[in-house]
């Protein structure tokens, strides 16, 4: 989350939204993007339960969701997916390589 | 018809009629916080302590507004033939009583294993069947409370395989914002990208 922060110039420059989904319930929401004192929406996918992740074939059986990244065009196109290792960090690369690619075209 | 006691019919309309003012789960909590001494007396006591409109409120008990109601979930749960409280229906398995975790948890994961193999759309409803269950929470699948937890819940319909993929048109969806509000996907469309970054949970590392 605070890498978006970090990267907030960038992504203003390539007319780039980011959303943060999660399933958590508002309230808890509210706490934990004050605590991270982040920019960006954070979205409440608490109910029904994980239905945007069930959308997107990320939400695991547990009730969490996948460490997933969609970067979607402006025609609503999806062009990058990367469901990740759910422990592990995927960095910031491979997206700002997606919008420059979108840019570029 | 199902019969039940006078306290049941009476706490049951108390919480209708908290509903009507926004108040059915803090009604629902005081009712069992007081169980089991809820008479008439005890059930204004705890509508002033809510702060409700007690003229409103007792004119909702005298005339039992709310009764028609009540006796269309009385008559749900008969048909249903349900006599255990807690009673949970998942995907038409029932599970009478309290049960471990694990038992409702087993059949939730069955439930989308099915849903996730289906041919066409489907639709996972879930129904809580507890002490109270107003109409309008099963009706149109909308919540009750004002607004604040369904109890019968049409979860998302699901393709058979639902991969979004690389080239694909992005779901749309609608979703509240912690910085209030609500998001919805394709506003951004023909504006701006969007990078869709789902966390597990709130307070797991990011």
């Amino acid at each position: 989350m605070s890498a978006y922060e970090e990267l907030k110039p960038r992504f203003a420059e390539m007319d780039t939204q980011v959303l943060s989904v999660l399933v958590n319930n508002l309230p808890t929401l509210q706490a934990w993007s004050r605590g991270l004192n982040t920019s960006f929406p954070v979205l409440s996918d608490f109910w029904p339960h994980g239905q945007v992740a069930l959308l997107y074939n990320v939400l695991r059986s547990e009730g969490v969701a996948e460490r997933a990244i969609f970067v979607i065009d402006k025609e609503g196109i999806v062009r990058y997916v990367d469901i990740h290792d759910i422990n592990d960090d995927p960095g910031m690369n491979a997206i700002l390589r997606t919008l420059k690619e979108i840019e570029s075209k | 018809m199902r019969t039940y006691s006078h306290i049941s019919r009476d706490t049951a309309l108390a919480s209708y009629a908290a509903w009507d003012q926004g108040k059915f789960w803090e009604m629902h909590d005081l009712l069992f916080e007081n169980a089991p001494e809820l008479d008439r007396d005890v059930i204004e006591s705890l509508a002033r302590k809510l702060g409700l409109d007690m003229d409103r409120f007792i004119k909702s008990m005298d005339n039992m507004d709310h009764l028609d109601e009540l006796q269309k979930n009385l008559d749900m749960v008969h048909d249903l033939d349900v006599w255990s409280t807690p009673t949970v229906i998942i995907n038409g398995t029932m599970i009478k009583g309290a049960q471990p975790y694990e038992n409702y948890r087993q059949e939730v994961d069955k439930a989308l294993k099915e849903l996730s193999s289906l041919d066409a759309l489907g639709y996972l409803k879930s129904a809580f069947l507890g002490l109270i269950q107003p109409s309008a929470a099963y009706a149109d699948g909308s919540a009750f409370g004002q607004g604040q937890v369904p109890l019968w819940v049409p979860a998302p319909r699901m393709k058979p395989t639902n991969e979004v993929r690389v080239g694909q048109k992005a779901p749309d969806f609608t979703l509240p914002s912690a910085q209030g509000g609500e998001i919805t996907l394709s506003d951004y469309r023909g504006k701006k990208n969007v990078v869709i970054s789902f966390f597990p949970a709130a307070f797991t590392p990011t």
